[in-house]
């Protein structure tokens, strides 16, 4: 018998319905009479100074009805995640970073008009020397992006003496890793519409922090923030990708300009050529540990190319080196990591932030660590496993729900029935291998206050209305907040509506990233409820005749405590007993009805109105040691992917993931394996075929023929497992899942290569060329 | 060049509309017709979010002119069925967990149907082929085949 | 895009429509033609869209003699469906098969995927294997050529202004012969091809009696392996045999590196598929073998 109602059952999604029938409204769905079409001018140089925009022969074509430039942006001309670095349109004189940088803006009647008006507009730009590598571009000659030089951030780490216990390690490994630039590639391209009613400017977009957007909006136009509305429309998947500003200000100049609704749609090559992508890196990392195989230092240094603007990059490049040491105990560490500007397309945040590449590198060291002590991978990872009382590499204490430990066992048994583990030789000598992987996952902003609001309203008929900032983007937010507020009240799903991510009606409650809202908004929510709930638990109290401590709720009632099983069991006798001589089965004194005490409410004056906010206990990090407490709780996983080589063409096939992870309590289990499962697809993408090709600043797989993520036919059987190491600190115990699903499966698949063909990859993606490549190797050496 | 007028079957119901040779289908439905919930993902037949049925077989509309409909049959999501009676397709994708941004959905219910239609009873590897032209990056398609799976038992 | 549009409703209307066009460009099942023009890869962009899907007569997959005759309008769906292909000709269904996903399937015709002309079209090696021949028609009227002098370079056919391909047609696969195909792709649908190929092969006697092999994305059309299969003749059918026969095409094809693989490893592959579509090819000619 369940603890909970609500909690822990895979209730349908609230949003479920209007997107099976066609009717959930995208952005590019919103039409107005009178709307205008808009299209950017964007920069085919990488670096460079526009000198001049001619916009006279696009402005005679017909149907054009504005055309907005660089002067045009009446407040600041800049934006960014953390860093306001980006021109919202490129200024006469002022520098060009990359190629797609925005130098106008056109509005005309037609999407077809605006195409060909673009056409015609001629930028001048003096081209500047580019820097592509970002290793060339720490170095002093190197062209500077920025007067203050290309390397924005530094992260450093210092926790004991790595350089020393280095000497006490019977067992040091040194890899240098790199992986490749990903692209997000959710399925619905960036989207807007603008209209200006009166004074407020509302803007529908697809995004992942309507807030954020409000702000940036407010600032660049120059208007006050409570005369901005930004709303988000449905939004076809983010991770992370929907963070930055894409089409929210170009929209309000414009509507604001021709005080008509304004629709921006990006191409799907608009799309990968400007949405920030995921920082590939250069990872050298150095492990040792004593002959027992106890980690006792390790080495790291990272280089993140940010590409041209900051984006949310020294905010990866901070969560790459904290996790650096995975899910283990190393008391010695000294990890750097550094943000580095190049001309290439900016990085930013992407699913996993910076930790996939961490993962990929820790747990290649902790596979190539045991085999050279002769333990068993999964040996060497139990016996540094983080557990409750281990203190991280930036000195954090963790105190309980630390499930690790819980996610390798899981999976390492599941593994055992669910995997076929023969080397297998076939007739095309394929072979099949084992890997595992483990990651580790802290949520929420890293070290930085995050907060999330929520006001939460029980009305006169017992149904409530949820008012959130937390951006639902596909992952089931709505309906897990609603989750919480049934318990909570003790009410059915069909009487909670969530109103989530309108600047105009809900509060702030920061972005859906960082797999934070289940863990921020959640509690926000909850603590809004139970501020609500006081009010009905002391009225019911004086209905009851008890002390208000003594009510509980159940199911749309509210009854007296029972203290003990024997009073329990006294109670449910005299139910009975009622209900045998035809009456309800709880009498006065005992319980009110969730509508008796409402109307007993709203009799004495009272309102069931809730307002909450929480911002996880975390401390910034020393600038120096990188010591301090960065997040509240964390997530934990661990996934095992069998896989089969095809040693004379190359490729890997993916035959079976497990897949276990601690969430804390999993809130909607149906919806927690649906990132499961999401996830390690888009790790296998990660792994096997997704690479953006990049070549003197140009983007080369521009469209989805040449950007391979998986189909259908491509995924393995995932086997998805839930831990519930319950945060004590969470709603219900519950953390967050959105993207540890993805950290590990990289790292999984490459582990699982080496068991197959003894062949270690230090890089991504690992294709048919490459193992080939190596495998020649192998073959020549012998 | 002048409009050209066509007439087709539509979600069941004969229609007739007047459209530029050069107008695509996908934009015929959206802008013309007002039917919003055929999606484009990617314009270039690469994604099959924009995908109908054109006489039951299931096509992307980013890649079709609208006149090449002239005198055929066209089913998109908002013929699947209503908020009173959903298509058990619908049902099944809501009840497993197959939603999640939804953008995929209506090409993936559509891709669906016409499997069912012409094999009641797929097996897995059959139903994975079958939404092989539907990209989706949220579920990685375990729900999604359940869902269609369970509806293939049902029958 | 911007052009005017015509769709004739026979042969004769149509060969009329194109010789009173300037430049044009014909739609069958769009697949390729509408990507290329939103692109604007077209140069110059055609200014006539000419739809000729509406034109009786070549949607027929019929026998004649030893021989298939599929009309151009056939879509890649039709194709794989087919009883009779799937009978005498299984590896034009199963490379039809391999086309794309099910969309473009359903709208992309042979015809097409045969004019659009890129290197790595997934029809034309097994078309080349069965030794298909086209029908052309044009202004001065019919004829028939091998589908293998039709290619010039990527994108580029012989066809000249108002020709067009009727239909195709290939030598059926006897009882001592066999075929395969194979596609090595990066994914598992919606992939181009990184290298495929098609083999058959005629034994008697445990020997090679003729045999041919095709290859796409080696090249800047899909080409045949003549000197490979010259080499064949009389050799015993056997795995040495097929493993030097790979060999001495990786030898021969000079592939380039793009967007989608390297020169190096389409070398190495091509060692690998001509092997094993030669070693499926026998295995087939020997009866039937449990294949997916």
């Amino acid at each position: 018998m369940s603890e909970y109602r609500m909690i822990g059952q895979s209730v349908k999604k609230l949003d479920a319905v209007a997107k099976v029938l066609g009717k959930a409204q995208f952005a590019a769905d919103i039409y107005f009479d009178g709307m205008l079409y808009a299209k950017v001018l964007r920069s085919t140089v990488p670096h460079g100074i526009l000198r001049s925009v001619d916009v006279s022969k696009a402005e005679a074509m017909p149907g054009v009805v504005v055309i907005l430039t660089g002067k045009d942006v009446p407040g600041s001309n800049s934006t960014g995640m953390i860093v306001k670095d980006e021109p919202v349109l490129v200024k006469n004189g002022e520098k060009i970073r990359k190629i797609g940088d925005p130098l106008a803006l056109i509005a005309a009647e037609t999407e077809a008009m605006a195409e060909k008006a673009l056409e015609l507009i001629e930028a001048d730009i003096e081209v500047l020397p580019p820097v592509f590598d970002p290793v060339a571009a720490m170095e002093d000659s190197a062209p500077k992006l920025y007067a203050k030089g290309n390397v924005l951030a530094v992260r450093k780490i210092r926790k004991g003496d790595a350089a020393a216990a280095f000497q006490r390690c019977s067992v040091v490994v040194e890899q240098e890793y790199r992986t490749q630039m990903v692209e997000h590639g959710y399925i619905e391209p960036e989207a807007g519409v603008a209209k200006l009613d009166g004074e407020v400017l509302t803007i529908w977009v697809s995004t992942q922090n309507t807030h954020f957007d409000a702000k940036e909006v407010a600032r660049n136009l120059k208007v006050g923030l409570d005369k901005v509305r930004v709303i988000q429309a449905a939004t076809g998947g983010g991770f992370g990708g929907k963070l930055d500003i894409s089409v929210q200000v170009h929209l309000g100049l414009l509507a604001m300009k021709t005080r008509r609704a304004v629709k921006l749609v990006y191409s799907r090559t608009e799309s990968i050529i400007n949405s920030a992508k995921r920082h590939p890196c250069i990872i050298k990392m150095k492990t040792g540990a004593n002959a027992e195989g106890k980690l006792l230092a390790m080495e790291c240094s990272i280089i993140g190319d940010t590409g041209a603007y900051a984006s949310y990059g020294p905010g990866t490049l901070t969560r790459t080196a904290v996790h650096a040491t995975g899910p283990y105990e190393i008391e010695h560490v000294a990890i750097d990591a550094y943000t580095v500007y190049t001309n290439n397309p900016t990085a930013g945040a992407m699913r996993g932030f910076g930790v996939p590449q961490a993962a990929f590198a820790h747990e290649t060291q902790m596979d190539m660590l045991a085999e050279k002590i002769g333990i068993s991978p999964l040996d060497i990872r139990l016996r540094n496993a983080l557990r409750a009382g281990s203190v991280t590499a930036t000195g954090a204490l963790l105190k309980s729900s630390v499930g690790i430990i819980p996610t390798l066992e899981k999976t390492a048994t599941a593994a055992k029935t669910i995997m076929l583990s023969e080397s297998a030789v076939g007739k095309n000598a394929k072979k099949r291998g084992i890997g595992i992987s483990s990651m580790w996952y802290g949520i929420g902003n890293t070290g930085l206050p995050n907060p999330a609001g929520a006001y939460v309203n029980l009305l006169d008929d017992g149904t409530v209305l949820i008012l959130t900032g937390c951006a639902d983007i596909g992952q089931g937010s709505d309906t897990t907040l609603a989750q919480i507020a049934a318990e909570e009240f003790g009410i059915d799903m069909e009487d909670v509506r969530v109103v989530s991510a309108d600047t105009g009606i809900t509060p702030d409650a920061g972005a859906s990233s960082a797999s934070r809202q289940t863990y921020i908004s959640g509690n926000a929510v909850q603590l809004a409820a139970r501020e609500a709930k006081k009010v009905l638990l002391e009225t019911a109290a004086t209905m009851l005749g008890v002390a208000p401590d003594e009510v509980v709720i159940g199911y749309k009632e509210l009854s007296v405590r029972t203290t003990s099983a024997q009073s329990q069991f006294l109670t449910d006798c005299l139910s009975e007993c009622r209900l045998d001589l035809g009456m309800a089965p709880k009498g006065k004194g005992q319980s009110v009805s969730l509508a008796d005490c409402l109307a007993e409410c709203r009799a004495k004056g009272k309102l069931t109105l809730g307002h909450g906010w929480f911002n996880p206990d975390t401390t910034g990090l020393d600038p120096e040691t990188g010591q301090g407490k960065p997040y509240a709780t964390y997530a934990f996983a661990t996934q095992i992917a069998e896989v089969e080589v095809d040693t004379e063409s190359g490729e890997i096939e993916v035959l079976r993931i497990v897949a276990t992870h601690d969430v804390g309590k999993a809130i909607n289990p149906v919806n927690v394996e649906g990132q499961i499962e999401g996830g390690c697809t888009m790790g296998l993408g990660y792994a096997l075929t997704e690479e953006i090709k990049v070549k003197e600043g140009k983007i080369l797989t521009k469209n989805l023929a040449t950007y391979l993520m998986p189909t259908a036919m491509d995924v393995p059987e995932v086997h998805p497992f839930i831990v519930e190491e319950r945060e004590e600190t969470g709603p219900f115990g519950a953390k967050g899942v959105g993207e540890p699903t993805l950290i590990p499966t990289a790292a999984a698949i490459a582990n699982a290569v080496y068991d197959a063909i003894g062949v270690r990859f230090t890089e991504l993606p690992l294709t048919p060329e490459r193992v080939l490549a190596k495998l020649q190797e192998i073959q020549n050496a012998v | 060049m002048s409009k050209k007028a066509i007439s087709f079957i539509l979600n069941g119901q004969q229609t007739k509309v007047e459209v530029e040779p050069t107008l695509l289908l996908v934009d015929m439905l959206r802008n013309q017709l007002g039917l919003t919930g055929t999606k484009i993902g990617c314009g270039e037949g690469d994604c099959g979010a924009c995908t109908v049925l054109l006489d039951g077989k299931s096509v992307n509309s980013c890649l079709i002119l609208a006149v090449q409909t002239d005198g055929r049959e066209l089913l998109t999501v908002e013929g699947l069925g209503t908020y009173d009676k959903l298509h058990p397709l619908q049902e099944a994708f809501i009840a497993a967990g197959a939603v999640q941004c939804g953008f995929c959905t209506p090409g993936m219910l559509l891709s669906a149907k016409s499997l069912l239609d012409k094999n009641p009873r797929p097996n897995r590897k059959q139903i994975a082929r079958h939404i092989s032209g539907n990209l989706c990056r949220c579920t990685g398609y375990a729900k999604i085949i359940d869902a269609i799976e369970r509806v293939a038992h049902n029958q | 895009m911007e052009f005017a549009y015509y769709n004739p409703k026979s042969i004769p209307d149509l060969i009329d429509t194109l010789s009173g066009l300037q430049s044009y460009a014909l739609l069958a099942g769009g697949t390729d033609l509408l990507v290329k023009m939103k692109e604007k890869l077209l140069r110059p962009m055609p200014q006539a869209v000419v739809d000729i899907n509406e034109i009786s007569g070549l949607k027929e997959i019929t026998e004649k003699e030893d021989y298939l005759c599929i009309g151009s309008l056939v879509s890649h769906s039709a194709i794989t469906d087919s009883p009779l292909i799937a009978d005498k000709a299984v590896i034009l269904a199963e490379a039809a098969g391999q086309v794309g996903s099910p969309q473009i399937r359903n709208m992309g015709t042979i015809g097409g995927n045969i004019c659009n002309a890129s290197p790595a079209a997934d029809t034309v090696p097994a078309l080349l294997a069965l030794a298909a021949t086209v029908e052309v028609y044009g202004p001065d009227g019919r004829q028939e050529m091998p589908l293998a002098e039709l290619f010039q370079g990527p994108g580029r056919t012989c066809l000249l202004a108002g020709q067009f391909i009727s239909q195709i047609k290939v030598q059926q696969i006897q009882l001592n012969e066999g075929a395969a195909f194979l596609k090595f792709g990066k994914r598992k649908a919606l992939a181009i091809s990184v290298i495929n190929c098609a083999a058959w092969l005629r034994i008697g006697d445990g020997l090679i009696e003729e045999a041919r092999i095709a290859l796409g994305s080696v090249a800047p059309t899909p080409v045949r392996l003549y000197d490979v299969e010259k080499w064949l003749l009389g050799k015993p059918a056997n795995d040495e045999v097929f493993a030097q026969a790979g060999l001495m095409a990786a030898q021969i094809l000079k592939p380039i590196d793009d967007v989608r693989s390297t020169a190096s490893y389409r070398t190495r592959l091509a060692r690998v598929i001509v092997f094993r579509s030669l070693v499926t090819a026998l295995e087939r000619s020997q009866g039937r073998c449990s294949c997916e």
